[in-house]
């Protein structure tokens, strides 16, 4: 028992002490970070993280002080040229249904420099088994691959001059703020799954006072067959001001197409940071039609959140998310949600989230509650 | 009674001569004292990446004749806020090496208008000669700048972390309110 103990007690302890986290946050613009680019390789934001990054990790935890690379990451890295991470999340939920804890995420990452100018960053990824789900025929409803191994992000990147960079291959698509939570309405009505990594072409520009990403995609292959789609985005973010209050402002465009939806996405969004507070909102409006019908119906979704930073190293939060579907799929739903973010080092940090959810769907209301807390592990 | 009436008025005129001599020339030069706020924006070599923050300061000066002039200006390191901690740190660390800015100027400027203050600048304890343009609004009730500050010109190194480096010239905006 003594033993068992000590291991998990080591366990801990290498984690607290040599990794950095990954925490994609949109609320970073509370200390002036109004690009993704200082603390990610993606200019996406989330996944891996640069040496500043894992910096500004350390420095706004509990823990706090300087990073430093330990010889062991020095000697993987080959100079510089490789740049290893591993991260894992174990979550656990409490709802009126169930009760369980479970592991929620556990990725390796990698990025390598081929150049000043390129690198190639990938991410490989673990689904848990509990979460694979079975029709009544034994068939995964899940994507495919999600029961393995999988490649959540597989990205050339090359910069061209200062503002220009041009990026192939497969990940998430940029539309929106980025938030953590798949769940969020946001991310799901706007068909944002867990296993939807779209193979694409981006383009990107990261001006002074403004980005734009532009992006053409593709289906991966690890879809579910009604998620197949292939279309163009933009993203555009605006920096009205990055001195005292920060104020970013952004609009989202999408056409996509699968075998038998089409769907047009128009949304704005917005980051607000004033003293101790940032205000994050998004609303997209969607129309959808029926391929070969005129049937269409259109999709309001949107998210208001406010956090608190005044602690650096530990941030409450409360948010109002809201959906309506109207004509035949006709659905409304309402998210209410609280929780924190506590920052213990640059290694270990852990999420607690409230939410009360209220849907209503073809007239049959439902009404769910529940908190997932998840502990957040990053190794290097 | 024509006796007492001239004795108290020449006390009058004695005791006004005196306050002359005392109390106007104090009211013709006296020193101001101001309170107020530099905001810095600082680029980097890392695209659309850029910090700002604020520092307080406090300042005196000597109004006199119309004119303002011995401006002295002083910022304590612990006043430089950026919005983390840790940046706080290393620019009161590795900038100003935990010494208070220091800014003085014998320049002579008239009340309102436009002023070129011509004066010397003290970080890390070195000294450099420094010119702010500078605008003095209502009477010398406030006094504004805003100006470029190239930190290779006042001797220093531009401040580097994990592979973001600070741009050389840091533009400034000051403004400075008299205190009552």
């Amino acid at each position: 028992m003594k033993a068992r103990h000590f291991f998990l007690a080591s366990i801990l302890f290498a984690f607290f002490f040599l990794a950095p986290s990954a925490r994609a946050h949109e609320g970073m613009i509370h200390k002036g970070y109004v690009s993704c680019l200082a603390c990610h390789t993606s200019s996406i934001g989330g996944g891996h993280l640069t040496q500043y990054g894992r910096g500004i990790a350390r420095g706004s935890s509990l823990r706090g002080g300087e990073y430093h690379q330990g010889p062991i990451a020095q000697g993987l890295s080959l100079n510089g040229t490789l740049s290893h991470q591993v991260q894992g999340r174990l979550a656990h939920l409490n709802s009126e249904h169930e009760k369980r804890t479970f592991p929620m995420q556990a990725d390796y990452l990698l990025a390598v420099q081929v150049s000043s100018a390129a690198h190639l960053r990938t991410t490989l990824a673990r689904a848990p088994k509990n979460s694979l789900k079975k029709d009544k025929d034994g068939q995964l409803t899940e994507a495919r691959g999600a029961e393995l191994w999988f490649v959540r992000e597989l990205m050339a990147s090359v910069d061209f001059g200062q503002w220009w960079r041009v990026e192939l291959g497969r990940d998430r698509l940029s539309l929106g703020l980025r938030v953590e939570d798949h769940t969020m309405l946001i991310q799901a009505a706007n068909r944002h799954g867990v296993m939807d990594f779209p193979t694409q072409v981006r383009v990107i520009r990261e001006g002074e006072n403004s980005r734009h990403f532009f992006t053409a995609f593709a289906p991966a292959g690890s879809e579910l067959d009604h998620n197949r789609e292939r279309g163009g985005a933009v993203k555009s973010e605006w920096i009205v001001t990055n001195e005292g209050p920060h104020l970013v402002v952004g609009l989202n465009l999408l056409h996509g197409q699968t075998e038998k939806i089409k769907r047009s996405l128009v949304g704005v969004h917005t980051k607000l940071a004033i003293g101790h507070f940032a205000f994050l909102g998004q609303l997209d409006l969607t129309r959808r039609n029926l391929r070969g019908s005129d049937q269409q119906f259109d999709q309001e979704v949107g998210l208001v959140r406010l956090e608190l930073h005044a602690l650096e190293w530990l941030v409450p939060y409360i948010s109002h998310e809201w959906l309506s579907v109207d004509e035949d799929f006709t659905r409304k739903a309402k998210v209410r949600a609280g929780g924190l973010r506590f920052r213990l080092s640059e290694s270990v940090s852990v999420m607690a989230d409230y939410k009360q959810m209220e849907g209503q769907s073809r007239g049959r209301k439902r009404k769910d509650d529940f908190f997932i807390s998840q502990l957040v592990l990053n190794l290097f | 009674m024509n006796h007492i009436m001239n004795r108290t008025i020449n006390r009058f005129f004695s005791l006004c001569t005196l306050c002359s001599l005392f109390f106007i020339p104090l009211e013709r030069a006296h020193s101001a004292n101001y309170h107020g706020e530099l905001e810095y924006s600082v680029r980097t070599n890392t695209r659309a990446v850029r910090f700002s923050g604020k520092a307080q300061g406090l300042a005196q000066a000597v109004i006199a004749d119309g004119s303002l002039s011995a401006v002295s200006v002083r910022f304590a390191p612990e006043t430089f806020k950026t919005g983390l901690s840790l940046r706080d740190t290393h620019l009161r660390e590795r900038i100003l090496a935990d010494a208070p800015a220091l800014f003085e100027s014998e320049s002579v400027c008239a009340l309102e208008g436009p002023c070129l203050l011509r004066g010397l600048l003290t970080l890390r304890g070195q000294t450099r000669p420094l010119e702010i343009q500078a605008r003095i609004v209502s009477g010398g009730e406030s006094v504004e700048a805003q100006f470029s500050l190239s930190l290779s010109a006042q001797g220093l190194e531009a401040p580097s972390h994990l592979g973001v480096t600070v741009q050389d010239e840091i533009p400034l905006k000051i403004k400075f309110r008299r205190s009552r």
